[in-house]
């Protein structure tokens, strides 16, 4: 907890500065704070100076609150007046309540992914004080930018050890910073739309993370996947400037490029989104701004120059991580791998083609085509229904915003749809290529289609409700009806909460049953972790789907571990020869076994050299790897514990 | 009277929400109480004790030394017919339960449906609550796991174990956070109704737009 407090009063202390200096709007300027502080240690993590960088940040937010204080020491009431705005407060006071609720209740990862890498990354990152490319480990995608595992590094710069509940905050601390100020249309007098606005964002959050009335537990703001704070990310960038109309453009121009910057540096469709967000700007600010000087420009000139510095920004984010990763892990980036192993470029200009061309499509491509087309009215991504629904729901939000403005706030809502528009039908293309050319057999069902387009619907409609807000804000003609719309929706929302979430899949309600498959994991690892040397070279094997060496992987994060190598598929070589030159190919050195099949039993249960017999569901065995006189495999027990539950 | 009201503070107004909404749920929860109070008094509401072998059993597998379940859906019916608020089941698990739920049926119904189901609440060590609005019900079900290969040892299942008024008038942290929540969120629709019926406040805020 001190640790997470540090970071959130160095947030604090430079998105005062922000606020003083740089006329960052007060709403504005904690995403953009959390932004630069995180776009600072991301730039040390790179050249190996994690640790340097986290304390170098603070030291510049600490550096930037003393100079904010000492230049406007005249006017420093005025200032933390304009500074504290209602909605100010009730962020920070929001981010430590929800901090005291996970540290209280300290809920675990549970989710997939989240030990395949995306928990599994901060857990590393945390405990060897460097970002993964450095070292070796038994995680799959180091390709992955990490913006997202150095933030929760951050919030617990100090701690003794990893802490998951830490990393929920940390993300929790983005996405409410960043909620807080899209559409931060409302002034200190109107507080009550801006709780009303607040509440209506984290509403929406969960509308669209729900696809139905579900049982198991949905968790959202207590994970380490990615989706949410990066469609936040990605709608910050965006409103960050429909928002700033009145401001002057120098300062803001700071604050949307430090959210570009961390938003490429999130996930690979980060620089995607990132690009979409400064095409979106760049007709706003070309068509509905009424103040376009920019670097002693003016007017166009002014409009292209901004863009091409956010843009810039973009671009070279992505080129540092890729040449990062040529230099340090040899990987190429620009090398998607995947079921056709071809270029970024080649696979662009294929999957053009192939649009365009029906007589150049594979068989693979129409049939995926097909099912992204259909996909669109058939699957559910938010609480009401398809995306047919939801992008009806947004252009009616946009339009009601254009109706309810005039002039340029008119200009800017029908800007802001068409440039999100197309933005999204980039983004379905792509997933459709993606699917054909990256995914294998996962691509026929599309695999995640409902994740991965949730990120952008989400967005899409944070984005559509700044619209709306302005509307209200700035026009007193529609501004009541714009008002009702925002509390209806808010009351809507607040309905289809109610109806398919219910408290008992949120994480007010959870408990650790909703842990299991974890805990059963982690109950296994306590009684065996005294015999588990630093050097083990662990084969891990278990009759499931492959979950629980990912579990394993995550709470034994010192050691490498393999997968099973395939050991049951089928194949025409002495089982003892397959064992032997597997493992010789890998190294191992000690095998895990947690529930492994009758199969597994007949086959190398004669390996072993104890009456261990079966190993199920509450048993868990450790063993040596040694070869015998002829070069084959023996495995020698080290401990076997045929009872988890005898032993509590 | 409606532009003494407009000119309300917004504290007084968050207050004067926070105490409606109190007086609101200490009624509901006197109501429910007196309600179940009646129906033990009349003997329709009864608390009776279960133990493991008047349920029907299927996907547990009962063994010399206890019960284990065979497959990831294990389940346990009884046909209860009477009033039911709440039941308490006592259980040691070897595996991690995961989601414990209980289904139930009321008089007439075809079957279970996901729509009337409750999903248990630890206490204490092993002891885990079912608790629902006090009404007929047919049929109950709980599923006590989701693994197989789990070892059950069974305590009592006591159905509608408790008669005091603390099971009614306790106040957890969740529905603390839910209540500030739901207040705030009321008093800024509330601050918003009152502001929209005031036409001098929109003259105000579009001369200072100009």
């Amino acid at each position: 907890m001190p640790s997470f407090m540090l970071m959130l009063i160095a947030i604090m202390r430079l998105s005062f500065a922000l606020s003083a200096l740089l006329k960052v709007r007060s709403s504005a300027a904690p995403i953009a704070a959390l932004a630069i502080i995180c776009d600072i240690t991301i730039a040390f993590a790179l050249i190996g100076q994690l640790r340097l960088g986290a304390v170098l940040s603070l030291v510049v937010a600490a550096a930037a609150f003393i100079l904010a204080v000492i230049k406007e020491k005249d006017d420093l009431a005025r200032c933390a007046r304009d500074y504290l705005s209602p909605r100010v407060v009730t962020l920070f006071v929001a981010c430590i309540v929800l901090a005291g609720f996970l540290h209280a209740r300290s809920p675990l990862m549970s989710w997939w992914d989240e030990f395949s890498f995306w928990g599994m990354s901060a857990k590393l990152t945390k405990q060897r004080g460097a970002i993964y490319t450095y070292y070796k480990s038994s995680m799959l995608g180091v390709s992955i930018p990490p913006a997202l595992p150095i933030l929760s590094y951050l919030f617990q710069l100090f701690g003794e050890g990893f802490s998951e509940w830490t990393l929920f905050a940390a993300y929790d601390v983005l996405i409410l910073c960043a909620a807080c100020s899209v559409g931060g249309a409302f002034d200190r007098k109107e507080r009550h739309m801006g709780v009303g606005v607040l509440a209506l964002r984290v509403m929406l959050i969960f509308a669209f993370q729900t696809t139905g009335r579900i049982s198991y537990l949905n968790p959202v703001f207590m994970t380490a996947y990615s989706d949410v704070p990066m469609a936040m990310l990605f709608a910050r960038a965006v409103c960050m400037d429909l928002n700033s109309q009145e401001d002057g453009m120098q300062g803001p121009a700071a604050a949307p490029l430090a959210v570009l910057i961390m938003l490429t540096f999130t996930k690979d469709m980060g620089f995607a989104l990132g690009l979409i967000a400064v095409f979106v700007i760049f007709f706003d600010t070309l068509l509905a701004r009424k103040n376009r000087k920019f670097a002693g420009m003016d007017g166009i000139g002014a409009a292209f120059a901004r863009t091409a510095v956010l843009g810039a920004g973009v671009l070279a984010s992505f080129v540092i991580w890729s040449r990062h990763l040529r230099k340090v892990v040899m990987v190429n980036r620009t090398e998607f791998g995947g079921s056709e192993s071809m270029g970024m470029v080649e696979m662009m200009l294929n999957g053009v083609k192939s649009l365009f061309i029906p007589s150049f499509r594979s068989e693979k491509y129409s049939f995926v085509m097909g099912e992204m087309i259909s996909a669109l009215k058939n699957r559910k991504v938010f609480m009401a229904g398809s995306g047919i629904a939801a992008i009806f729901f947004i252009f009616l939000v946009f339009l009601l915003a254009a109706v309810l403005s005039k002039d340029k706030n008119r200009v800017r809502s029908l800007s802001a749809l068409c440039t999100t528009a197309i933005g999204f039908a980039g983004y379905y293309i792509f997933h459709l290529f993606l699917y054909v050319f990256v995914f294998r057999d996962d691509a026929y069902t599309l695999a995640s289609y409902e994740r991965y387009m949730q990120i952008y619907y989400l967005a899409w409609t944070m984005i559509a409700l700044a619209c709306l807000c302005h509307a209200a804000a700035c026009d007193a003609v529609g501004g009541r009806l714009s008002r009702l719309a925002v509390i209806a929706m808010l009351a809507v929302s607040m309905l289809g909460f109610r109806r398919y979430l219910r408290f008992d899949n949120t994480f007010l309600m959870r408990d650790t049953l909703a842990y299991s498959d974890r805990l059963n994991v982690s109950a296994k690892v306590e009684q065996i972790k005294d015999v588990i040397g630093k050097d083990d070279v662990i084969c891990c094997i278990s009759n499931d789907d492959g979950g629980k060496w990912f579990i394993y992987t995550f709470e034994l994060t010192d050691n490498y571990i393999i997968p099973d190598p395939g050991l049951l598929s089928p194949s025409e070589e002495d089982p003892k020869e397959r064992i032997t030159h597997a493992f010789k190919e890998y190294g191992v050195t000690h095998v895990l076994l947690d529930n492994t099949s009758r199969e597994f039993e007949d086959m190398y249960g004669d390996l072993a050299d104890t009456e261990t017999g079966y190993i199920g569901l509450d048993a868990v065995g450790y063993y040596k790897v040694e070869y015998d006189d002829d070069g084959m495999v023996r495995l020698k027990s080290v401990k076997e514990v045929l009872s988890i539950a005898d032993q509590n | 009277m409606l532009t003494r009201i407009r000119k309300i503070k917004d504290v007084t107004l968050i207050a004067l929400v926070c105490t409606v909404m109190l007086l609101f749920t200490a009624g509901q929860r006197t109501f429910s109480y007196m309600k179940e109070k009646a129906a033990r008094s009349s003997g329709s509401l009864t608390a009776t004790v279960l133990s493991v072998d008047d349920f029907e059993l299927s996907g547990i597998r009962k063994e010399d030394s206890g019960y284990v379940t065979v497959n990831d859906d294990p389940q346990m019916v009884y046909v209860y017919d009477g009033y039911i608020s709440e039941v308490r089941m006592e259980m040691k698990y070897s595996l991690e339960p995961g989601e414990i739920v209980m289904y139930y049926t009321n008089p007439g119904d075809a079957g279970f449906s996901p729509r009337k189901r409750i999903w248990a609440v630890p206490d204490g060590e092993r002891g885990y609550v079912f608790s629902l609005p006090m009404q007929q019900v047919h049929e109950i079900r709980i599923d006590p796991t989701m693994y197989p290969s789990n070892r059950l040892s069974f305590g009592d299942i006591e159905v509608n174990p408790r008669t005091g008024a603390e099971k009614f008038y306790s106040v957890s942290r969740r529905q603390l956070f839910y209540f500030l929540i739901y207040a705030g969120i009321a008093s800024a629709v509330l601050k918003f109704l009152l502001v929209l019926t005031d036409n001098k406040e929109k003259k105000e805020s579009s001369r200072a737009q100009d």
